[in-house]
């Protein structure tokens, strides 16, 4: 289960759903788990696919791991063999009973992700205001937004409580992931983290976060070396200053620093760390670099999904010719390694990493190859880019000279 | 398979192989659950197919049994293969068994060569039992 930054409550971290949903503290969660997504697990049950589920259903088709197979993993399912292992499954006879009743459970949630708000340093170009504060007053002020997205629903110690309250019942609680904004200076953080030091589940949930490595904070550090199990997500889309241009504005040799300095603590505390990227068609020609980082430091990788949002930065906005370029580099590179032919679901396994990220390269391979062209789309990534780099007093073209002729020829 | 009612209703099962052959002659047992599937001297290969049901616990048991080493330094059982739904547990995850016999050679071995018994057992559904062997991670429990 998902709460977003604005407190929205939703089926899944991976879904994507076009109308709003029920706020947490105008909704109780347990009633959102148990009542509204019925309708979810009878439509599950019912073999029907999801329209929420169709940034997953996009990635298995260009070989990338979904975030729906994660999750069935998680409860022994897999897609491959979908009926033995879904019969299979300790949660089988909890199924069959949810059947029969329509789609109710009588569960808990037990794996969660948290927004926490938009309590943001950065404004990431392909971010948005709901989950960027310092992205949304400048979409503001240059008048892309008419007003500000509503407060991070942490912002409201009662809805914090409520969670708490809830996470203290869940006796199989399992993992809980958080993202901002920024997850490190956002107060709710520290809140959270403390309350479950304090019910004792140091020992028996695994945190999850993700920071956009501008941050050190070694209150929280402290906190999070509690306890026993913390994956770590490292936001990063290059490893040359095209990352101060995207994730504005973020300096790519501070920004390396903190990410050297939160792998080694990693690495002392048997944390498992991973760079989590943002892939847009700013940074295509970026990722072979990082996938190298990746593998030669034995850091696992993972991308949510292939951009969905905002359209003007998707991959697909590039041309056939640029595309084939970046892949032909990324093929090159993917080459020098065997492969493991069968997919590799559980990135998280310390013994598999390098393959896992291989095996995210080629799915990016496979998607440069393959996604619908949509360079007609370029003019407004132009548009878009130019009031920013106004607002900004910046020039895309002074990180990506490469890009000239083609953003040119596009607008810029 | 089109939907939870339909998959209930399947009558799911496992596909076993094991396939054993001798080098000579030697005194064999093969069980598969309490099922004695083969007893006495094993003289050319043998080939099991079975399907099994899909919850249900699983024992290979494959003994060696009077073999006089004295007279006798050859004979020895070789297990080319066991799968269950294409997943190779020999010879690929041969470790998973448990090799005991009267001269303690307890290596994974797929060639049995002592009097004694190898030994697969599967406490729990297959695919339970796969997804922990080959490091799938996590195994939410309901609760």
């Amino acid at each position: 289960m998902r709460i977003t930054a604005d407190g929205q409550m939703k089926y899944c971290r991976w879904s994507k759903t076009d109308h709003l949903t029920p706020i947490i503290g105008v909704t109780h969660p347990l009633t959102f788990f148990h009542k509204d997504m019925a309708v979810i697990r009878q439509a599950m049950l019912d073999g029907q696919p999801l329209l929420g589920c169709n940034n997953c259903y996009t990635m298995e088709k260009y070989g990338k791991v979904s975030g729906r197979q994660k999750q069935l993993l998680k409860t022994g399912i897999t897609v491959t063999d979908f009926a033995k292992s879904c019969v299979s499954s300790s949660f089988a006879p909890e199924f069959e009973k949810s059947l029969q009743q329509k789609g109710h459970t009588d569960l808990l949630p037990m794996d969660w992700q948290i927004d926490l708000g938009n309590h943001c340093n950065s404004a990431c170009v392909m971010c948005d205001p709901i989950s960027s504060s310092r992205l949304a007053s400048e979409f503001q002020r240059i008048g892309f937004i008419n007003k500000l997205p509503p407060p991070s629903w942490t912002e409201d110690q009662s809805k914090i409580d409520l969670l708490i309250e809830l996470l203290g019942k869940t006796s199989g609680l399992a993992y809980l992931h958080f993202i901002g904004g920024e997850t490190l200076i956002t107060p709710g953080f520290k809140k959270i983290l403390k309350a479950l030091v304090k019910n004792d589940f140091r020992n028996q949930i695994t945190i999850g976060l993700t920071t956009n490595l501008t941050v050190w904070d070694s209150e929280i550090n402290q906190l999070l070396c509690e306890f026993d199990q913390v994956h770590l997500g490292m936001s990063i889309e290059s490893m040359t200053r095209v990352n101060d241009y995207v994730r504005y504005p973020s300096q790519i040799q501070s920004v390396t620093d903190t990410m050297h300095r939160w792998i080694e603590l990693s690495r002392t505390q048997g944390w498992i760390p991973t760079i989590r990227t943002t892939p847009t068609a700013l940074t295509a020609g970026e990722l072979l670099e990082i996938y190298k980082f990746a593998f030669n430091n034995q850091v696992g990788i993972e991308s949510c999904n292939f951009l969905d949002e905002p359209q003007t930065l998707r991959m697909s906005v590039l041309p056939v010719h640029v595309r084939k370029q970046i892949n032909n580099e990324l093929k090159q590179w993917i080459q020098k390694h065997p492969i493991n032919q069968s997919q590799i679901i559980n990135h998280r396994d310390p013994s598999h990493v390098q393959q896992s990220v291989l095996q995210d390269a080629v799915s990016y391979v496979n998607y440069l190859d393959q996604c619908p062209d949509e360079t007609h789309l370029l003019p407004g990534t132009m548009q878009y880019l130019k009031k920013l780099d106004q607002s900004r007093g910046n020039c895309v073209l002074d990180y990506l000279p490469e890009y000239e002729e083609l953003f040119r020829s596009a607008g810029y | 398979m089109k939907n939870f009612s339909d998959l209930l209703a399947t009558d799911l099962r496992l596909n076993f192989n094991l396939t054993v052959q001798p080098v000579g002659t030697p005194d064999t047992e093969v069980w598969i659950n309490q099922q004695l599937i083969h007893h006495g001297c094993l003289r050319g290969p043998i080939s099991i197919q079975e399907q099994l049901p899909l919850l249900s616990e699983l024992l290979v048991l494959i003994k060696l049994k009077n073999k006089i080493y004295s007279s006798d330094s050859e004979s020895a059982i070789v297990i080319d293969q066991l799968s269950i739904d294409g997943f190779d547990i020999v010879p690929m995850w041969t470790q998973l068994a448990i090799y005991t016999n009267d001269q303690h050679v307890d290596s994974p071995t797929a060639y049995l060569g002592f009097n004694g018994e190898w030994r697969l057992e599967i406490n729990q559904p297959f695919y339970q039992w796969r997804h922990q062997v080959t490091g799938q991670g996590w195994l939410f429990q309901p609760g």
